[in-house]
């Protein structure tokens, strides 16, 4: 356990967590747009930055993106303090720039008071700030379907060979977590499109209801020993053959035991 | 981990004051979440059967998770879902055999039953206590009487 | 197009199976076929076990490695800061006039290939061009048919 004082407060915190997870858990809004917990920090989008110092550092201060930084004992951090907020406006005002018709940016940026930015915009580019979430998850996923592609003015996120990703499963954990929703999706009569890539869709077979798709659904069997019959149905109705099963076991004693 | 759900389906009369506790109890941003609770019908003349998360032993949710979101929480016995690391793939959705893993639409997060940390509100507020949370001890006497 | 793959194993056989090797086997292959094709990549990435994913990102992540064939003679005029100041640009435009085709790309005939690149540290001898694996400069614009021979 170490203690450290986030805002003025002195708060507990395990060994080799990271600064922002602690912050987050205190109910601290610090922006983030790369990050996500269920892969590695990356610190990508730099707007987690905070101050930090410590007691013996005599008033000199850094500043470093919280997700990266582990926490530590008799650390001091400000989340919100002025130069903090200046470099955060910075970091909005040059995505703004990039990405000048992307919502959650704009959004964003209002929050910290950039409305407007000071830098020349890119004028036909896309929404995606390249943090690569979509391809961490992807990875974390076992998938590995996409990746960063190129470097430099080129980057982007692309499938192998700029195909139809032969490892996607069309589980859409990408697009589900892209911080600027920019990842696109298609679902139409039964099948999903993503990546280029198409997808049969399970449905159900009481009611006809559209669930995950028939590759998810084989990879989840095949790796993860879930018997392929339980994807027959949707959640609600699977509910409902619970409830009839329960039904007819209380109709003999009238009670059941969950 | 030594409580358990006890059902009487003919005490329970399908108010639905369960689904609500359950809903008010997961609210999101002061905005009411999806109930984990469903009184449904149980196929005869005015029964009712409340169908909540079982949490499994080998739950089906579990294995399907490859983010490992769900963990069972050793105090409560219930499974549990971090929506932190939570990539909403769906897979636990669809795995469930009992539909108990469910989406929050409103929200757009994946909800699953926690036993409120340990007192689930749905047992608190049956009216007619047809959903009870009872220590283990009791309820095998119960069950046996 | 089909290439003969049939050279890929001996180089696999250089280098222990294992994520570490891919960066050295994608240079034997780019050696080897002058680009790095498709068909070696996607067997690259079985024999090595490493997602297709990352092999595709990691050669298209470094210049010294191309997914398009290219021509018997390679042209890679480097646009460093030295030499961009000594005036590479014009060599660049000489080269691509006199070919016909841009920097990146290759001539129908699969004769040549330009490439530019930031800096080979040879900026002593500032504009540097470099004709497959030889050097030249400094590389007057007036140069280029001693360029285009490669010699």
């Amino acid at each position: 356990m170490v203690r450290l004082t986030i805002n003025g407060r002195v708060v507990q915190a395990s060994e080799g967590e990271m600064l922002l997870s602690v912050i987050r858990r205190e109910n601290i809004d610090v922006p983030a747009m790369c990050h996500h917990e269920a892969v590695e920090p990356f610190g990508a989008c730099r707007l987690c930055v905070v101050e930090i110092t410590r007691q013996e550092w005599d008033g000199w201060c850094d500043y470093v993106t919280s997700c990266l930084y582990p926490v530590a004992d008799g650390l001091i951090v400000n989340t919100h303090a002025p130069k903090v907020n200046e470099l955060r406006k910075t970091i909005l005002d040059l995505f703004l720039a990039r990405h000048p018709k992307c919502t959650e940016i704009i959004e964003l940026a209002g929050e910290y008071g950039v409305t407007r930015t000071r830098y020349e915009t890119v004028v036909d580019g896309d929404n995606c700030i390249l943090c690569g979430l979509c391809a961490r998850i992807c990875d974390r996923m076992g998938f590995h379907a996409i990746s960063t592609v190129g470097r430099g003015h080129g980057k982007e996120i692309a499938p192998p060979l700029r195909q139809a990703p032969p490892d996607c499963t069309g589980c859409l954990s990408c697009a589900m977590n892209c911080p600027t929703n920019f990842i696109e999706y298609k679902v139409k009569k039964g099948l999903l499109t993503i990546w280029d890539k198409k997808f049969e869709l399970l449905t159900c077979n009481k009611c006809g209801k559209e669930t995950i798709t028939r590759e998810f659904a084989v990879h989840l069997s095949e790796q993860r020993n879930i018997p392929p019959n339980y994807f027959d149905t949707c959640d609600a109705c699977h509910r409902n053959e619970l409830a009839a099963a329960m039904g007819r076991i209380a109709a003999w004693d009238r009670e059941v035991q969950l | 981990m030594n409580h358990r759900f006890i059902v009487t389906p003919n005490l329970c009369t399908g108010c639905r004051t369960c689904e609500l506790a359950c809903s008010f109890t997961h609210a999101v941003d002061n905005v009411r979440g999806q109930t984990r609770i469903f009184p449904l019908d149980g196929g005869s003349k005015d029964l009712w059967i409340p169908v909540v998360c079982l949490q499994c032993d080998d739950a089906a949710c579990v294995k399907s998770c490859l983010v490992d979101a769900l963990r069972r929480n050793p105090g409560t016995g219930a499974i549990e879902l971090n929506q932190e690391v939570c990539v909403k793939c769906m897979a636990c959705v669809a795995a469930c055999p009992f539909g108990c893993s469910l989406l929050d639409q409103q929200h757009n997060i994946v909800v699953k039953c926690d036993l409120c940390g340990g007192d689930p509100a749905c047992a608190h507020f049956c009216p007619t206590k047809a959903l009870q949370w009872l220590p283990i001890a009791p309820a095998r006497a119960r069950a046996a009487s | 197009m089909n290439h003969d793959l049939s050279k890929l194993q001996g180089i696999f056989d250089r280098y222990p199976r294992q994520q570490e090797s891919l960066i050295s086997v994608l240079q034997d292959i780019q050696k080897e076929y002058q680009f790095l094709p498709c068909e070696a990549l996607q067997e690259t990435a079985k024999v090595l076990d490493v997602p297709l994913s990352k092999v595709f990102s990691v050669s298209t992540f470094y210049n010294a490695f191309s997914l398009h064939p290219r021509g018997d003679k390679v042209i890679r005029i480097c646009v460093g800061t030295t030499c961009h100041i000594r005036g590479a640009a014009l060599i660049q435009e000489q080269l691509e006039n006199e070919l016909k085709i841009k920097s990146g790309e290759t001539t129908p005939d699969m004769k040549f290939s330009i490439e530019t690149v930031s800096c080979v540290g040879a900026c002593a001898k500032a504009p540097v061009v470099i004709v497959n694996e030889r050097y030249f400069g400094p590389a007057k614009v007036s140069d280029y048919k001693k360029l285009l021979k490669g010699k």
